[in-house]
């Protein structure tokens, strides 16, 4: 439909013309030729004069609009003459003509038009009074609109080479995820991951996110504000943030999956499979995987145990964990495990979600893994105590294999918007295999540790509204126990140490219940809450050594421990003004401490103050102080020996007391937009009042002891940094500075000793963003460790250089590498792989090719120094390798 | 018959003073949103002063926001707009078929009345007491929705967005990432004295294009804060190419 005003003036003239000097037959050819020079010959064409009906004078800018059948066919406005013309295709025959003007009654007249005819019109308007005045919102106000969650569009940044939810993840602006799988949106660490709505993983999420497909996704949601608890969502503000996945429409109800299979030299292999069934109202997912290329399987459900800052944290855990008494795990270095751990792993997890009603949601993750590693290293150890260095190496061989399986399970139930209850149960099975075989000093020992662990873990919290705030009841209880077995050969302890062999066994275990109330509250725009609560925790260890079947009466004993806990805790965030915001935390405990017969009572206070400064115009500042008093858990007070290994015994403190710490801190961060730079800094001093250290006697066989309170163990650290952006170069830049200085006192051979080590280091890192096949990412790193104390001096420097080039070459191949390459002692140690991916377009399979330690390096060294202790660790590398994989998605 | 040309031709003249002054107000809401899929950004007082021959639009200016309640919630988004003492304001003058804008970065834009091809629909709905029609149209690489009504017959409406037989009364493209809402309207108002051409310190007009390509620099310079934020972090960021998530008008594809 196309409106032709520019006629207008034509016929203007035209009119005169008929009105004056010519006759009306030139007329009719004059206008059919100027109709016909840019218009269609079915066109039809209604023009006219739009005046006011007093003074017949003409009116301008009236809206003049032509339907059929209610249809908009065409419209014009008058120009300053009063004309209009419009041109419309001629389908219709009848039509409606509608005038209408500010000021002046609305004109509706019908048509009908012939063929090819060219109609026209004089409209009349007649005044009238005019006023209008409608009131949908006043002026200041807002509509309501749900500014909790923001949407990505998948299809506008998938590139086709993500494989997993992951890595699309890291195409989106606002979202990162760090090197070990943790998810950030928006700045914040994210809770969780949903599927349409429904939470399958709890906090376990890269379960879903390392393994889930992406083709079935159709947009991520980022939802701010996150409160599962209704009540508590209705005036809290949460400042968690979660992941809502959404699926395409064709995949909300029903099966679908991927799988990939891996096959390569030395004997290497892998395999993954992920199955889901969605529905609206049930959503089972099963993820599976095995492999022995460096993917280990207990990983993932580390759980990054993630606990909100800040004020709002009523949707916390309350288990308590237990420590094992022996750790059998070797050591391991500053670079990906993948590189010198022989791994074989295998995991399956298996995620359900049902909504019986719209009150009811019950969700259970069962989960099963199993790992196996190897480890082959030497290393050698440096004491720097008085009255001799002590120096000694071991050539070690490890082989650990954990088995796990677990459920966790929880019911959400809300009758109403003013009450809500929650229940959660989880339990876990571990069995665990850890052996070490050792040679030192000439001598072969062998170290195995079986431990069988059981976990079980309750909780209920129960929310309900109040005028202007929410009470929040909670009830939680957990029994934890661990069975370890501990046995070395030969028993280097005992005199006649050639054939004999010691068994330890460990039985410790952890019940506990507790109970909390929190009201709170919100006025204006401080919120304030007070909680009391109860936490009552029973512990019991028992040990019990033998060396050839004769009880070792120093190595055994048994201790237990009761303690009964009531709190009361204040929070409180107070903003002041637009950009100060003031947080207070204050807690006071009173711990009634029953260990084997003594009883005691001790206060531990907790507070936690902090201001803020938010976009000042010397940037963002933070200021806190936080002071902590806790007790240990019981290991820490035990009083027979424990064997920790075949040269380390120790004890327990003879007494119970409080762990206390100051740490004081401050951040900083601005940033020049206009220069492009951008600063941080960050200071945080701690001071213990309080703490652990160990008494010991350390000779060249043994490691004997203790631990003993004392003050005097000091934390500084700092750290600034500078991040441009440079033009030339097509780069962005960040340049580092770090400082630590920790200062450790301890009694070593009945000398009083402190040691000092600062660590100070420089950093230089960059991206480069050039608009060809190939970009890269560097990192150059040089750090340099000092340690000393009365007796001697060590010092350490490492550079340490990092190379990630990729290429690519179209858009269905791809080459990825990384370099790693680090100075010891002047000897170059590269650890590297190469990937090479092959994605053809609208395929749903992939090809990879996967090659590591390229220049089959065999070892790998690494210098620590720590307190006064310097290891020099060098590992047997994962022998150069390659594998093929594909992927598949159906 | 000369006198009564000689009439004709000065009632035409005259027929600019003659005309009607009465003017009319219409406050709508203007929340901005680009790259967020939806419209949960931040929501502006948006004015829009009108008679028959021109019409004036007001946005993100310090006084339509003095008496604003403050958010109900507090967010995590960082915004690069704010409002400013005159705003941003767009001045259509139908009679030279000019449009006038103090536009983004307070350039002064000076071009001829954009043509907006719009497809009138059959939908309809009410808003306010104003029975609405719906139009549609693609303007500088977005897709428009807009409602107008024919009760008020005149060629406006929000931002630059003008053309229908009636007055647009609600807007919004396609994910209303921009999305213009009806709150009032009175005719006649006591706002004459606001429906007067812009106020260029410099009377330096520049061209549509002058000021597109200043656009672009901009678009360049914010994407190089972006790849410092993500060295100084030490986290991958993906590197947003697409103009139409930084800016309402787009030019290329989209």
């Amino acid at each position: 439909m196309k409106i032709k005003i520019q006629e207008t003036y034509l016929l203007k003239c035209l009119e005169r013309f008929k009105q004056k000097f010519i006759g009306f037959n030139v007329l009719l050819l004059i206008l059919v030729l100027c109709v016909s020079k840019t218009s269609l010959a079915q066109n039809i064409s209604i023009s006219g004069f739009v005046k006011n009906a007093q003074d017949s004078l003409p009116i301008t800018g009236t809206s003049v609009v032509l339907k059929a059948n209610n249809t908009f066919l065409g419209y014009a406005y008058s120009d300053e003459a009063g004309a209009f013309n419009i041109n419309v295709e001629a389908i219709y025959k009848q039509f409606v003509l509608e005038v209408s003007a500010l000021g002046f009654k609305r004109y509706k007249d019908s048509l009908i038009v012939m063929d090819n005819e060219n109609v026209s019109r004089n409209v009349y308007l007649s005044e009238k009074i005019e006023t209008l005045s409608t009131v949908v919102l006043k002026s200041t106000e807002k509509i309501e609109v749900n500014r909790d969650t923001i949407s990505y569009r998948l299809s506008a940044f998938e590139y086709g080479i993500e494989n997993s939810v992951e890595d699309m993840l890291k195409n989106l602006p606002g979202i990162e995820v760090d090197d070990n799988g943790i998810i950030r949106a928006l700045g914040e660490p994210i809770d969780k991951i949903l599927i349409e709505g429904d939470d399958l993983a709890n906090s376990n999420y890269k379960v879903i996110s390392q393994n889930l497909d992406p083709s079935a996704l159709k947009s991520i949601e980022i939802i701010q504000n996150y409160e599962e608890n209704p009540v508590l969502k209705q005036f809290l503000n949460s400042s968690a943030v979660v992941l809502n996945l959404k699926l395409k429409e064709d995949k909300k109800s029903m099966l679908f999956g991927k799988a990939d299979v891996g096959l390569g030299l030395e004997n290497r292999y892998s395999g993954d499979l992920n199955l889901a069934f969605i529905n609206p109202n049930f959503k089972l997912l099963n993820l599976g995987f095995v492999n022995n290329i460096g993917r280990t399987a207990g990983a993932q459900f580390s759980n990054y145990e993630f606990s909100i800052g800040g004020f709002n944290d009523f949707k916390k855990s309350y288990k308590l964990n237990q420590n094992p008494m022996v750790y059998l795990q070797g050591s391991i270095m500053d670079i990906d495990e993948k590189y010198y751990v022989e791994n074989q792993a295998l995991s399956n997890s298996l995620l359900f979600n049902k909504k019986f009603s719209k009150t009811l949601h019950i969700k259970n993750t069962l989960y099963t893994y199993r790992d196996n590693f190897k480890k082959d290293y030497n290393i050698g150890y440096t004491y720097f105590v008085p009255p001799n260095t002590i120096s000694y190496s071991e050539h070690n061989n490890f082989e650990n294999t954990d088995f796990s399986i677990g459920n966790d399970f929880e019911l959400q139930s809300n009758p109403s918007a003013s009450s809500n209850l929650i229940i959660s149960a989880s339990f876990v099975y571990k069995n665990k295999n850890d052996m070490n075989d050792l040679v030192t000093n000439g001598n072969l020992i062998n170290q195995t540790l079986k431990s069988k662990i059981n976990n079980f873990d309750a909780q209920v919290q129960y929310t309900k509204k109040l005028n202007n705030g929410a009470l929040v009841l909670d009830g939680f209880s957990g029994v934890k126990s661990n069975d370890e077995l501990f046995t070395i050969h030969p028993n280097a302890f005992a005199q006649d140490s050639t054939n004999s062999e010691l068994n330890t066994n460990y039985k410790s275990s952890l019940k506990y219940w507790g109970a909390e109330s929190a009201f709170v509250f919100k006025s204006g725009k401080t919120s304030h809450s007070y909680t009391i609560g109860v936490l009552h925790t029973s512990e019991n260890i028992k040990g019990q050594s033998y060396a050839n079947k004769l009880v070792v009466d120093s190595l055994s004993g048994s201790d237990n421990a009761k303690k009964i806990e009531p709190k009361a805790q204040v929070k409180l965030k107070l903003p002041m003004g637009e950009r100060l915001e003031f947080n207070a935390i204050a807690e006071g405990k009173i711990s009634f401490y029953k260990r084997n017969n003594t009883s005691s009572s001790l206060f531990l206070p907790n507070a936690d103050f902090n201001i803020q400064l938010k976009e000042g115009k010397t940037g963002n500042y933070r200021v806190g102080w936080e002071y902590v008093s806790k007790l240990e858990t019981l290991d820490y007070y035990v009083d027979f020996f424990i064997v920790n290994s075949y040269r380390s015994l120790s004890l327990g403190a003879n007494r119970v007391e409080a762990i206390t710490n100051n740490r004081y801190y401050f951040r900083h961060s601005f940033s020049d937009v206009k220069k492009r730079l951008f600063f941080s800094t960050s200071l945080s001093y701690k001071h213990f009042n309080s703490q652990f250290v160990q008494e010991g006697l350390l000779n060249q066989d043994f490691n004997i002891s203790r631990s003993v309170y004392t003050s005097g163990q000091n934390f500084i650290f700092f750290n600034t940094s500078v991040t441009t952006y440079s033009k030339p170069l097509n780069m962005s830049l960040k340049v580092g500075y770090n400082y630590s200085r920790v200062i450790n006192p301890s009694v070593v051979n009945n000398t009083f000793l402190e040691t000092v080590n600062n660590t100070s280091g420089f950093g230089l890192t960059g991206t480069s963003y050039f608009r060809s096949f190939f970009n890269f990412k560097f990192q150059m790193n040089y750090t340099d460790n000092k340690g000393w104390n009365t007796e001697t001096e060590v010092r350490n420097r490492r550079f340490q250089f990092m190379f990630n080039p990729i290429f690519k070459i179209n858009s269905e191949w791809i080459i990825n590498a990384k370099f790693k390459n680090y100075l010891v002692d002047s000897i170059f140690y590269d650890a590297n792989y190469m990937e090479i991916i092959y994605e053809p377009e609208l395929k749903k399979w992939s090809l990879g090719l996967y090659v590591q330690n390229i220049f089959n390096k065999e070892t790998f060294e690494f210098n620590y120094l720590n307190n006064y202790t310097n290891t020099n660790i060098s590992y047997k590398t994962v022998p150069r390798y390659a594998y093929v994989y594909w992927r598949f998605k159906f | 018959m000369k006198y009564n040309i000689t009439i004709f031709f000065l009632v035409l003249c005259c027929q600019g003073v003659l005309s009607q002054v009465k003017t009319g107000v219409v406050y709508y809401g203007e929340i901005q949103s680009l790259s967020l899929g939806s419209p949960v950004g931040k929501d502006y007082n948006a004015l829009l002063v009108f008679d028959t021959d021109r019409s004036l639009y007001t946005t993100r200016k310090d006084s339509l926001e003095q008496l604003t309640n403050s958010m109900k919630q507090e967010h995590k988004f960082t915004f690069t707009v704010s409002t400013s003492e005159e705003g941003f304001l767009y001045y259509n003058d139908l009679k030279n078929k000019t449009l006038f804008a103090r536009d983004l970065g307070f350039s002064y834009v000076k071009e001829g009345i954009p043509k907006i091809v719009w497809d009138i629909t059959s939908k309809t709905k009410v808003i306010g007491d104003f029975e609405c029609q719906m139009a549609t149209c693609t303007f500088r690489g977005r897709t428009y929705t807009a409602w107008f009504t024919m009760q008020v017959p005149l060629p406006y409406g929000p931002w630059k967005l003008q053309g229908l037989p009636g007055l647009i009364l609600e807007a919004y493209d396609a994910h209303k990432e921009i999305f213009w809402y009806f709150k009032e309207m009175q005719y006649p108002s006591r706002f004459q004295y606001l429906l007067k051409p812009i106020n260029n310190p410099t009377n330096e007009w520049m061209t549509f294009n002058a000021f597109k390509n200043n656009l672009e620099e901009k678009l360049n310079q914010a994407t190089l804060n972006g790849r410092i934020l993500s060295e100084k972090t030490g986290v991958p960021i993906h590197e947003d190419k697409n103009p139409g998530n930084i800016f309402i008008e787009v030019f290329g594809t989209f």
